[in-house]
């Protein structure tokens, strides 16, 4: 893209598999120096391996974004490596259904014990760490953050059984904007990039397990064909596309927006 | 910036202001742009500047709010480089009028260019991208058009429909590999920003305003626009990084508003 990222630290948050992991090659292809974040170590590992491999820099750092003290450790170790942080994408973030995509619940059968572990991710995971590395952005009068949200944040779309997933999403959108707020006087922008239906790590999984999960792999290929013929372009999206538009917000080309939220589907939703 | 060589751009406005800045962002992406405006001189001064810089360009004054001008500026683009792999529909016009006092002609002269200039360059460049299997069409609306403006209520009324015109234009020419988008440029550093002053000026009855600077106290960057700023954006939608962008309108305002 020729966005002039050179020398440019980003940090990635669960970055070892599907848009982050897209995220984090499409900065290593701008020259930027990645910091590949994940809570699994192994896939972490991988990407950076990756980026090293096309003749970037990169550093694989386990971390669980929803633990404080591990977020600061992940700051703390980029510091160590690269000496500042100019870029962060918040992107660790998962629809929960341990027990397969049918094992989501209506929101009236929902326990609420189970509220938390999305929300908690999502909007504490990107809370710990836009304030793990704000004042170092502040000092540098510089920065650029973009969080990872989804279409599920800004309208429903029919789908039932994301309530607190589309709860999370969404509040990411509003700390966007609040956080931009407070923040520009320091030159530093937020923004949000809303993915419609990606064919991401869930698929990649459904489709591995296709022999051993057949319902569920079943169960992915019919609601692509049937998310297939609600977007305009006819195809759903690709991690790779999310990609390119994140790496544009986070750089110089983009220094006058900041607070905006802005949805790559295709079509699908159009606001 | 090779991403857009050989591409065939078509900037209408491109004459002045941000459709200026576009084209000279085009010219530095490789692309060959054609710069069209209602002003003859103004279309081949910048056609001019994109050729110093090296590019291939050629400067058509075109009236957007008539169809046969438009027909005539179309085959004319395709006659001499047979083909339109980018369309920007910038051509636009602002008159600072109250509500009340806005005329039935001020008001048709503002939908002419601003709304229906949009649909004849799309519907005329779109059958040109329907042969080749794709396109890019990137419309320029305004933040007017998201939110209401003091004074702006006939351009206001064509930005909402801007935006209205480039979601159906999404929907409907997906199908043939054709993308459109909207851009809502904020507070730009423009000549439109500076006729506005004196009018408002007039309007309120003070000697002197300056919406610039008044304005800018409420950017939460610090600073107005600049052309460049727009253009980076419609440099992005343009190529093919935004290939699954569609349907989007994408506010450039330095956090003015969220919307």
């Amino acid at each position: 893209m020729d966005l002039n990222l050179r020398g440019k630290v980003a940090v990635v948050t669960g970055a070892g598999r599907g848009i982050g992991r897209a995220i984090s090659l499409t900065f290593a292809d701008e020259g930027a120096l990645v910091v590949v974040n994940d809570k699994d170590s192994p896939v972490a590992e991988e990407v950076a391996k990756e980026i090293v491999l096309r003749g970037s820099r990169a550093l694989a750092v386990r971390a669980d974004v929803t633990k404080v003290d591990e977020v600061e450790t992940l700051v703390n170790r980029t510091l160590d490596e690269f000496k500042k942080v100019d870029i962060l994408v918040n992107n660790a973030g998962i629809l929960y259904d341990a027990e397969g995509p049918l094992g989501r619940k209506l929101f009236q059968e929902s326990l609420p014990e189970e509220w938390h572990k999305e929300i908690e991710l999502i909007l504490f995971g990107t809370l710990n760490c836009i304030k793990a590395v704000v004042g170092l952005m502040i000092k540098q009068r510089s920065g650029r953050i973009v969080n990872i949200s989804s279409d599920m944040g800004r309208t429903n779309n029919g789908l039932r059984g994301v309530t607190t997933y589309s709860a999370g999403k969404g509040s990411v959108i509003a700390l966007t904007r609040s956080i931009a707020t407070e923040v520009a006087p320091y030159g530093i922008t937020l923004n949000t990039v809303c993915p419609g239906f990606v064919r991401a790590t869930r698929a990649l999984l459904a489709e591995k397990q296709r022999e051993t999960r057949p319902k569920e792999y079943e169960y992915y290929k019919n609601m692509e064909k049937a998310m297939e013929g609600t977007i305009p372009l006819g195809r759903v999206g690709m991690p790779e596309d999310i990609a390119k538009l994140t790496v544009f917000l986070a750089s110089d080309a983009a220094s006058w927006i900041t607070g905006q939220t802005y949805s790559v589907n295709g079509g699908n939703v159009m606001i | 910036m090779m991403k857009l060589k050989g591409k065939v751009v078509l900037v209408t406005g491109g004459g002045s202001g941000i459709g200026r800045g576009i084209c000279h962002r085009f010219a530095r992406d490789h692309a060959d742009v054609v710069v069209n405006d209602i002003e003859k001189k103004s279309a081949e001064k910048v056609s001019r500047e994109l050729e110093s810089f090296g590019a291939k360009s050629l400067g058509i004054c075109a009236d957007v709010s008539l169809k046969s001008s438009v027909e005539k500026m179309v085959s004319r683009v395709i006659k001499e480089w047979n083909k339109i792999d980018i369309l920007v529909n910038c051509a636009g016009i602002g008159r600072i009028t109250p509500l009340m006092e806005t005329t039935e002609e001020e008001f048709d002269r503002v939908y002419q260019v601003n709304l229906k200039g949009v649909f004849l360059c799309t519907q005329i460049v779109a059958k040109e991208m329907m042969k080749q299997g794709r396109g890019k069409i990137i419309n320029v609306s305004s933040l007017a058009g998201r939110r209401p403006a003091e004074f702006l209520a006939a351009y206001g009324a064509t930005k909402f429909g801007v935006i209205g015109l480039t979601q159906s234009t999404a929907l409907e020419l997906a199908r043939y590999g054709i993308t459109c988008n909207a851009v809502a440029p904020g507070l730009i550093d423009t000549p439109l920003s500076t006729l506005r002053d004196k009018r408002e000026a007039e309007i309120r009855g003070v000697k002197k305003i300056d919406t610039l600077a008044r304005g800018v106290k409420n950017v939460p960057l610090g600073r107005a626009g600049q052309p460049e700023d727009i253009a980076n954006v419609v440099s992005f939608l343009a190529s093919s990084d935004a290939d699954y962008v569609n349907g989007q309108t994408i506010n450039v305002c330095g956090g003015l508003v969220f919307s």
